[in-house]
């Protein structure tokens, strides 16, 4: 996956390269309807606009992020607040970037800010994995606090019941499993969050892999969290 | 109403912890309300705890397992589904190399 993605990447860098004279882009620029890039030094204006467009384009990313980090219930304390310090950085610093951009006047400068709209601020490769994964690991957090938070509670609940003599084969079962995958839930999904956050838009393209192994390790969390909430309703069922 | 809405904050803010304890240990916690000093866990949840209250809060903890831990559960569920797959669309589809 990050093989084809870089493939794609340089590729379309090329071509936005080659192409606008402003500086690598994005492959959002190359693969967007627009049919032929400008220039710089022969469309400056042109180039100018489509900056301006890519500039618009991650704010408005950047306010996609911002949403569901504000209505993500699940975010501790301190990683939504980190989260907001990013992405409020990243917004001003894009924000700045448009005001500067809008007075450009010669391609130097256009080709500075282009750059440093990709490279000092990665919205799509950098910031984008760390915030959706963020939330992602810090909702699975929640629900296996809760999950694990029920296993005293259950296995109580089963000693009553075995004390007036029921057969609850079947309920053990089912909570001996809940608990082997709350605990591998958890334990997929502890350090994911402070890694997330630990990554900075100067860390790509390595820390591609980083985003890529942490959703391996939070798609297999949730596997394990679905099946823990499946055991949950025929330990329920038992107990009724 | 009054005890179910405090009922229902035990298992969603307590984990029910508390609740199946009381269940155990249900004959205590009985003789225990009569004797008003000691509800600290009855009064701290309930707002008018007395015998009868405590004895819906034994019940109530129960069925609080079978039906508002679940559905409390399958919203947090939903809702990870829901933040999983658009992570799983940006990392797979991301915009650009920027």
């Amino acid at each position: 996956m990050l093989k084809k993605f870089m493939k794609i990447s340089v590729l379309t860098g090329m071509v936005t390269l080659s192409t606008l004279g402003v500086g690598q882009l994005s492959a959002h620029a190359a693969t967007s309807t627009k049919p032929s890039a400008p220039t710089c030094s022969t469309n400056f204006s042109g180039a100018q606009q489509l900056v301006e467009s890519e500039l618009s384009a991650r704010t408005t990313q950047l306010g996609k992020l911002q949403t569901r980090v504000n209505r993500s219930t699940a975010l501790s304390q301190d990683d939504r607040s980190s989260l907001i310090s990013i992405l409020s950085n990243e917004q001003n610093g894009i924000s700045a970037l448009s005001s500067k951009v809008s007075t450009d006047t010669t391609c130097q400068e256009l080709k500075q800010d282009a750059h440093a709209m990709v490279y000092d601020y990665r919205v799509y490769v950098v910031v984008t994995p760390q915030t959706d994964l963020t939330v992602v690991a810090d909702s699975e957090s929640s629900i296996e606090s809760s999950m694990t938070s029920l296993e005293p509670v259950i296995q109580s609940a089963i000693n009553q019941e075995l004390a007036k003599g029921k057969d609850l084969t079947a309920v053990e079962q089912a909570f001996a499993s809940y608990q082997s995958e709350v605990t591998s839930a958890t334990s997929l999904t502890s350090n994911i969050s402070s890694t997330m956050l630990a990554q900075v838009p100067s860390g790509y393209p390595q820390n591609w892999q980083t985003f890529l192994n942490a959703r391996t390790s939070t798609e297999t969390a949730r596997t394990n969290i679905h099946s823990a909430y499946s055991e949950l309703k025929i330990i329920v069922s038992g107990l009724k | 109403m009054r005890y179910k809405k405090g009922i229902v904050e035990i298992v969603i803010a307590v984990g029910m912890t508390l609740g199946l304890a009381s269940c155990a240990n249900s004959n205590s916690s009985a003789s225990t309300t009569t004797s008003a000093p000691k509800q600290t866990v009855s009064t701290s949840t309930i707002t008018s705890p007395t015998t009868s209250g405590i004895t819906t809060t034994t019940v109530a903890t129960q069925s609080g397992l079978s039906s508002n831990t679940l559905n409390q559960l399958n919203q947090q569920l939903g809702s990870l589904d829901s933040n999983a797959n658009q992570s799983n669309q940006d990392i797979s589809n991301p915009q650009g190399d920027s």
